[in-house]
């Protein structure tokens, strides 16, 4: 069983991302592409705060002694997603950002050549 | 004065259809039109084609998607002074032919970005069902969030003005732009009209939309609807 108390912080600190998501994409901070899977988190979180009995459950199916091990062992899990798919994005950016800098170096010595004919 | 237009081309691999899409531009005689490739980083011929083809051309660096290419282009067209823009996809599913429907309510002053529309009239390649029906759900979406019926809210074939060039020159939505592009700029209380064309099934190349990424299409675009609600008037 969720005790009470943890039950209220968990969806008063579920609403209060869910609202900072909102706002940093409303302000054009926030890709929503990268704020799917912390929705995702705030979504189940609010989920399980409000029906415990679907954690516990999932948490006796699993064969967990605590249903809250469960919860911490799922909020771990989307964790390690989150943070995976981080490292993906970032693969992927310093991959654009070399291709860019090489890009530029070789316009900057195009752009050297042109002026050099064009002196001499 | 002469109007200065400006098609712009969002080409990915798109080698085999490129050149038909670019002499159907040509064919367009009744006005003077600058044609745009923007390159997104296709890893065929695509870039080789447009060098031949002797137009002008923008070899993006890296994978920008649809919506970063298209911005590209309106960069471009904001920086050299154009008046109208308009988007042609690479694939061929837009007919040139149509272009003269398309600017007209701009040139008569009635919109400032007009869209061409394959279900006004109903009349050639209507896509498939599945689409249809996404189609009319972001249709329906968009007239509950602004009041605005468009009925063919993901069509890439449209056309704008000097006001709204500089607009999506600023800022333009990423991944899957059109839907959100029309939420932008009704909160931006620019004029949108849809005219009826007729659209073909693409003739090279193939769609990249797959089943996981039209729910995540779905997904994306319902948020980028319903959230730019929320944003201030400004920016």
């Amino acid at each position: 069983m969720l005790a009470f108390k943890l039950q209220a912080i968990m969806i008063g600190g579920s609403v209060f991302a869910c609202i900072i998501l909102l706002r940093l994409i409303t302000k054009y901070k926030l890709e929503i592409k990268y704020s799917l899977l912390w929705f995702l988190l705030n979504i189940i979180l609010i989920v399980i705060s409000i029906f415990p009995d679907t954690l516990n459950f999932i948490s006796d199916q699993m064969g967990f002694k605590d249903s809250v091990n469960a919860l911490f062992s799922f909020g771990i899990l989307i964790l390690i997603l989150i943070v995976f798919s981080l490292t993906v994005a970032l693969s992927r950016m310093s991959n654009r950002i070399r291709n860019l800098s090489q890009e530029i170096g070789l316009l900057k010595r195009e752009l050297n050549d042109q002026n050099h004919s064009e002196k001499s | 004065m002469s109007v200065k237009m400006l098609a712009i081309v969002p080409a990915f691999n798109e080698e085999e259809s490129i050149e038909a899409v670019i002499r159907n531009i040509w064919a367009v005689k009744e006005y003077q039109i600058d044609v745009l490739v923007v390159n997104d980083c296709s890893g065929d011929n695509t870039s080789q084609k447009c060098k031949d083809l002797g137009i002008k051309y923008i070899d993006l660096p890296c994978n920008l998607g649809i919506g970063g290419a298209m911005q590209t282009g309106y960069k471009y067209a904001s920086k050299n002074g154009y008046d109208i823009a308009l988007q042609i996809d690479g694939d061929g599913q837009h007919n040139p032919q149509y272009i003269g429907q398309l600017i007209q309510p701009l040139a008569e002053g009635k919109a400032d970005m007009v869209i061409g529309s394959r279900y006004i009239d109903k009349k050639g390649y209507q896509s498939t069902f599945m689409r249809r029906m996404g189609i009319n759900y972001f249709s329906f979406l968009i007239r509950l969030l602004t009041g605005e019926t468009v009925k063919d809210p993901t069509s890439g074939f449209r056309a704008c003005n000097k006001k709204v060039i500089h607009m999506f020159a600023h800022r333009y939505p990423q991944d899957y732009p059109e839907p959100e592009a029309i939420v932008y700029l009704k909160r931006r209380e620019f004029k949108l009209t849809e005219v009826s064309i007729e659209m073909s099934q693409r003739t090279g190349g193939k769609s990249s939309i797959n089943p996981v990424k039209s729910i995540y299409f779905m997904i994306k675009v319902s948020m980028a609807i319903v959230i730019d609600r929320f944003r201030r008037q400004i920016v």
